[in-house]
């Protein structure tokens, strides 16, 4: 450090040592306490504008409604997903086979309440084609043999 | 572990996969700041206010991308805040100007109270006719006490050219404010009172 680089890093600084980084300052300690004429010129014009930017320091503090206003623009998108059935099955933690299983009963389940539905509307359909038939006035004086006469015996 | 000790950039990671109390907590932590670089550079509170926003909403939604051990997160707070502030600056100016709300000082009398106001306004305007990358430098290195060193980084420059940058801003500041060194020859003893302590 030279009274050249000194003046120079008090430009940049200011007067006050604590705002010098802590590798120069160690360096300058015998210049702020020197009593060069310019030196000590330079010092107090760095210190009178550190005290005019001193008093500019402290700003009002952020208002309750702006730092509520930049949380609520945190994006839905980033909100957590809703889970989707397979994962939530997932954490029933259960093994992979009695998840498996689970998933295969009720496909099983599914098939087969669907099989037995459709028998029932067969039968249910059959049913009601005969009383249709058997409300038409062709047919409704026929026996019960006759109901069944296939003709297989002529 | 507690929410609040966690560190900014694992906070960023939560607010990614969408934790809005790690949100509150970065706003608590880091608003302040983003607000104050902003009425600072811009010298304008609505417009400040807005680049705060706009500086929150881009966090959040790089949250989702934010990988933690990467970068600093002040450092990148900190120099997407000077770029808003940085775009502002450079679009035409519309309106009139907004004034910063101070802190008012209730211990002094209404006589001190006008000339620190009048002080103030003095300062402000010598600020904003500071060109805009010494208003940068100044703002982060002497407002807000940031290292030389992360100063530069979040203004991806040099230290050298930084500290180019805070010399030409205050040696501007001192002839706008009429600092002159031989008006401020102090005698010795008041001078060495400098504070220093090794």
């Amino acid at each position: 450090m030279n009274k050249e680089k000194f003046l120079n890093y008090l430009e940049v600084y200011g007067a006050d040592p604590k705002r010098w980084p802590d590798d120069i300052r160690a360096l300058a300690a015998d210049f702020f306490n020197s009593d060069d004429i310019e030196i000590v010129s330079a010092i107090s014009a760095e210190r009178a504008l550190d005290g005019m930017l001193d008093s500019e320091l402290e700003l009002a503090p952020i208002s309750v409604s702006l730092e509520a206003s930049l949380i609520d623009l945190v994006p839905s998108s980033n909100r957590p997903k809703k889970e989707k059935f397979s994962q939530r099955l997932g954490k029933l933690k259960a093994s992979k086979w009695s998840t498996a299983g689970l998933i295969g009963a009720a496909l099983m389940g599914g098939v087969g309440v669907g099989y037995a539905q459709a028998v029932e509307q067969a039968e249910l359909n059959a049913v009601h084609t005969m009383l249709t038939y058997a409300s038409t006035e062709e047919f409704s004086d026929l026996s019960d043999n006759e109901w069944f006469d296939t003709g297989e015996a002529e | 572990m507690q929410m609040q000790s966690l560190s900014d950039e694992v906070l960023v990671e939560k607010v990614g996969s969408g934790d809005r109390q790690a949100a509150s907590i970065l706003v608590r932590r880091h608003s302040q700041r983003v607000l104050n670089i902003s009425r600072r550079m811009l010298s304008n509170e609505a417009e400040a206010e807005d680049v705060t926003q706009d500086v929150f909403l881009k966090v959040w939604n790089a949250a989702a991308k934010w990988e933690v051990g990467k970068a600093k997160f002040t450092t990148w707070l900190h120099r997407v805040t000077v770029n808003a502030c940085l775009d502002r600056l450079r679009k035409p100016k519309m309106g009139n100007v907004d004034h910063i709300p101070e802190v008012v000082d209730e211990a002094a009398t209404p006589v001190e109270r006008l000339e620190a106001k009048s002080r103030s306004n003095i300062l402000k305007r010598a600020m904003t006719q500071l060109p805009e990358r010494q208003r940068a430098a100044l703002s982060l290195c002497y407002f807000e006490e940031i290292s030389n060193i992360e100063a530069a980084e979040i203004m991806e420059i040099s230290v050298d050219a930084l500290e180019s940058l805070l010399s030409r801003g205050r040696r501007k500041l001192k002839e706008m404010l009429n600092v002159d060194k031989e008006d401020l020859l102090v005698p010795n003893s008041q001078a060495k009172a400098t504070g220093f302590e090794g």
